[in-house]
């Protein structure tokens, strides 16, 4: 009996490398079978501090169903089942999935509470050219910033748009980052080399930032990482750095250099904090995402190269909730993957 | 300090040489190239430094102080040599990354892999603007279909030139019309897996673009003038002198311009720009400029580029329907299986199209080179030689669905009617069987052909005009060249059936006399042609006898006669002569002779 148990545990996971290698990537089997073990980073024997919980390719995956008439009808016009194309930015609020897709010129809300999705393609009369960036506010309520475009939107947690939520000229806006406590929008404006400030009716209140590489100067400001009562963090892409600002836009500290190795930058794309205070960077060419401390020590990374579960394929944003649940947009696997901070005895003592 | 810099180069290129081979031996050339293109004096750029890809804090525009050395590194990652440790993984030393190749897991379809992905790092949108890459999802090997097949997301990934597919013999023999892989010299490389020198080679971003040099816009290898570019791996049959590729027409200024954006003002010159966009393209199946099928042909071929008006003819009441049935056609289809649909593709190939002008009568012109059709006998064909080849690939495979005359012999497949084969027939596919015939206007004879534009045509052209000539549209149905009243009762007139008249003599053929009574039928009773001829052929009769039952409308005109019958029967010791039975209007015929 045990025999059987074991060879039956040694097919599934057989099965679940194989098959992602086998099939093409679309239609890799995205969940977790119930048999696999959890993928945990570091490796045993060290301490587990991260844990693999899932993806979401598809509505499904978020265990959206479609009503059974809407089943029937997609089985007679033969509807596309929708599927994320390339996603560049992910945001969470209360079991509701926010995800940017340009590669899709939509925004997707996957709204497991109320089991359905709904795919935002404009705001208001603006078709959503490129929209790269998202992120929400406590009434969830959804920013867009769309590139192409040069704006941002306000949408409602349904994807009903509320109007524009930075006035003025933007050349780029790549992130967005919402501070709750003294209500205000923080864009990056990639092209303009700058990090641009505003109130809740949009109007521009600080600007910072020019072309260079001093502290306080950007290369393409491209992510932004907020978490309640920490500085700022701007992903700084081509000085190869993440930087930290207050609430004024005055420079904190830096760290990051560029190479090819663990604990530096080549591609950094998504950054953000979990509750204690560990930075998190995606690094698109290493296809992994690295932990620092705020002091700039390379901690821990995860993922790897690959379409399976745990691997990335060029990934780009990030976004860690209250709960310290990990959301990294893996762009060119179509997915958002998941993860969590596992809050151990041991992490307190690290 | 150039020496400075190069050596420092030399020595990063010696530290990765060591450890990876790489693709097409890029890294040679490197420590030259930081030698050429850095900056020669203190306020000229020149090379590298003086394109988009200068990304110094300094970029192109005001020199400024720079912390960072050098151009190079923001895509050539510094190699480290002491890679960091994590502090929560102590066991494991510090890891350097493969950064553009993959590992032992081989690149899965639809993920950009080798160097491409190197470029997709920046080009993501957000740090630089870039498209949506299109990589295709089913299969390394490629035939036709999904090459060119909808993605099966529903979405626009698939907008931009494929990339990050192996292009090998293989691949070249399935489509047909690839350059062979060995040919492509390095001015347009295949990428090569380092590991596997002799692995299949994979067609990259910098395939067609060099980020080092933008001499050509956009970093392009070479500049596409006349499609250089494109062609170095598309061999499209009998491109090259085509008028595509020839024409020195330009725009005239009016309407849309067809090349946005483009360094070029000429249709040759523009080449595959005419009508493609490799990136971000309107309709993602083969690449098109335009979502709206029709506007890639006639946003130049409305008289603002092309000579011929040929856009206006397609607003006419009678026209081919090009804007309803967009992107059903497909370039492999089988006429005897495919969708009902009609698009300029269906009758003009638009690589091969030249302006050669007709050798015979019947035989296709230039304008539709390498066009597919029906043989006369039923047979597909993939280059039409007889210009009605390539209407029967439709009219001649099934019945149509619309409303039409319904008569004795009720077939409107045009193959079944013009067969020379049939006791009758219009001289279309050979010439015609009755030597008796009189009244055919001057220079026409009973062994003359005609061709099916002779008939369907712009009602509108004369010969020698700027009109388009053929089927595209005319203000009399179904798209006729002059007026034909296919009704019942019709006045007669020189108007009424002009097109008839404009080979029959109307005197010759109206005068009361021998034969048959025409005047007292067409003009006293009048009744047009068509309630006895089909305009096409007869499967039963000679003269092209087939009475017409109903009209378009579904108006009875002919019915059996008294005895229950509906022939005509000619007499054999008289030519010419013969008798009808039939009924019409109350008038009996059981039998009429004449």
């Amino acid at each position: 009996m045990r025999l059987k148990n074991y060879f039956y545990t040694l097919l599934c996971l057989g099965l679940m490398t194989i098959l992602p290698i086998a099939c093409s990537p679309i239609h890799t089997d995205n969940k977790l079978a119930a048999t696999e073990v959890s993928r945990v980073w570091p490796a045993a024997p060290a301490t587990p501090r991260i844990r693999l919980v899932g993806n979401v390719a598809t509505p499904e995956d978020m265990g959206i169903n479609p009503s059974f008439f809407k089943r029937i009808l997609n089985k007679i016009t033969g509807g596309t089942p929708l599927h994320l194309v390339r996603p560049t930015g992910v945001a969470e609020w209360h079991g509701i999935l926010y995800v940017a897709d340009p590669g899709a010129k939509s925004v997707w809300i996957l709204d497991a509470p109320s089991n359905r999705t709904i795919r935002v393609q404009h705001a208001g009369e603006n078709p959503l050219l490129s929209p790269v960036a998202v992120t929400v506010r406590k009434d969830g309520a959804v920013f867009v910033a769309d590139a192409r475009a040069g704006r941002v939107f306000l949408l409602d947690h349904q994807g009903k748009f509320l109007g524009i939520a930075a006035h003025g000229d933007l050349q780029r806006p790549v992130a967005v980052a919402y501070d709750e406590h003294n209500q205000k929008l923080y864009v990056a404006d990639a092209s303009a080399q700058k990090i641009l400030v505003y109130d809740n009716h949009g109007k521009q209140l600080l600007a910072w930032g020019k072309h260079g590489s001093a502290q306080g100067e950007f290369n393409y400001p491209t992510y932004l990482g907020l978490r309640p009562g920490d500085p700022l963090l701007v992903t700084d892409a081509l000085n190869f750095r993440i930087q930290a600002f207050n609430r004024q836009g005055q420079f904190q500290w830096q760290f990051g250099h560029h190479g090819d190795g663990s604990g530096s930058f080549s591609s950094p794309k998504g950054v953000a904090e979990d509750s204690g205070q560990h930075i998190y960077v995606v690094d698109a060419l290493f296809d992994t995402v690295q932990i620092f401390d705020t002091s700039g020590r390379y901690l821990l990374s995860f993922g790897e190269h690959g379409a399976g579960p745990g691997q990335f394929w060029l990934p780009g944003g990030i976004f860690i909730n209250a709960q310290d649940r990990i959301f990294v947009a893996d762009s060119y696997n179509h997915r958002i993957q998941i993860f969590e901070f596992i809050h151990t005895k041991a992490r307190q003592q690290s | 300090m150039i020496a400075l810099i190069a050596t420092r180069c030399r020595l990063f290129i010696n530290r990765t040489t060591a450890r990876k081979k790489t693709h097409y031996h890029w890294h040679r050339y490197l420590p030259l190239l930081c030698i050429l293109l850095l900056p020669h004096t203190a306020t000229a750029l020149s090379g590298l430094a003086a394109t988009k890809h200068n990304l110094t804090a300094s970029g192109p525009g005001p020199v400024k102080e720079t912390a960072n050395a050098g151009l190079c590194v923001f895509c050539h990652t510094p190699h480290k040599a002491n890679p960091t440790r994590a502090l929560w993984n102590r066991t494991l030393p510090g890891v350097t990354y493969n950064l553009y190749r993959s590992s032992t897991l081989k690149s899965s379809p639809g993920q950009p892999s080798g160097s491409s992905r190197l470029c997709l790092s920046c080009h993501d949108g957000i740090l630089a603007l870039g498209s949506n890459v299109r990589v295709p999802t089913k299969g390394s090997h490629f035939t036709l279909g999904p090459l060119t097949g909808e993605d099966d997301l529903g979405t626009d990934l698939s907008n931009d030139h494929p990339i990050s597919f192996i292009y090998d013999n293989a691949l070249a023999t399935a489509q047909g019309e690839l350059a062979d892989p060995a040919s492509l010299t390095s001015n347009t490389p295949l990428d090569e897996p380092p590991a596997a020198p002799l692995a299949p080679q994979s067609v990259q971003c910098d395939t067609c673009h060099d980020p080092h040099e933008d001499t050509n816009p956009s970093f392009l290898r070479l500049s596409n003038q006349n499609g250089a570019l494109c062609t170095r791996c598309h061999q499209l049959n009998q491109w090259a002198d085509s008028a595509h590729a020839l024409s020195p027409a330009i725009w005239s200024g009016a309407g849309t311009n067809p090349w946005p954006g483009s360094p070029f003002s000429t249709v040759a010159e523009n080449a595959c720009y005419n009508c493609h966009r490799s990136h971000s393209a309107g309709h993602a199946e083969w690449l098109m400029a335009d979502a709206d099928q029709p506007t890639n042909c006639t946003k130049c071929h409305s008289g603002t580029v092309a000579q011929k008006d040929i856009a206006s003819a397609f607003l006419k009441p009678s026209h081919h329907p090009i804007e309803t049935s967009q992107w059903i056609h497909q370039p492999q289809e089988d006429p005897l299986t495919m969708p009902r649909h009609v698009s300029c593709e269906d009758c003009h190939n638009p690589h091969s199209s030249a302006t050669t002008p007709t050798n015979t009568k019947t035989t296709v012109s230039g304008s539709q080179r390498n066009v597919s059709g029906l043989t006369i006998d039923g047979i597909t064909t993939n280059s039409s030689v007889f210009k009605y080849e390539i209407c029967l690939k439709c009219h001649g495979t099934q019945e149509p669905t619309t409303l039409g005359i319904s008569r004795n012999d009720n077939t409107r497949n045009i193959r079944f009617r013009i067969n020379p084969a049939n006791p009758s027939f219009h001289p279309v596919a050979a010439p015609g069987k009755n030597p008796t015939i009189t009244g055919l206007v001057s220079p026409l004879t009973t062994s003359s052909q005609i061709d099916c534009s002779d008939c369907h045509n712009n009602d509108s052209w004369i010969a020698g005009s700027t009109q388009p000539r053929g089927p595209h549209g005319s203000n009399y149905a179904p798209i006729l060249a002059r007026q034909y009243q296919a009704d019942d009762p019709v006045v007669e007139s020189s108007a009424s059936y002009d097109l008839c008249y404009s080979c029959h003599d109307r005197t010759t053929l109206l005068q009361p006399g021998t034969g048959f009574p025409h005047n007292t039928h067409v003009v006293n009773d009048q009744t047009s042609c068509a309630v006895c001829h089909d305009a096409h052929g007869s499967r039963n009769n000679l003269y092209l006898i087939d009475f017409m039952l109903k009209t378009q409308t579904g108006k009875t005109v002919v019915s059996p006669s008294a005895n229950g019958l509906l022939q005509f029967v000619p007499d054999p010791a008289n030519p010419g002569h013969g008798s009808c039975s039939l009924n019409c209007h109350g008038h009996e015929h059981s039998p009429s002779s004449y």
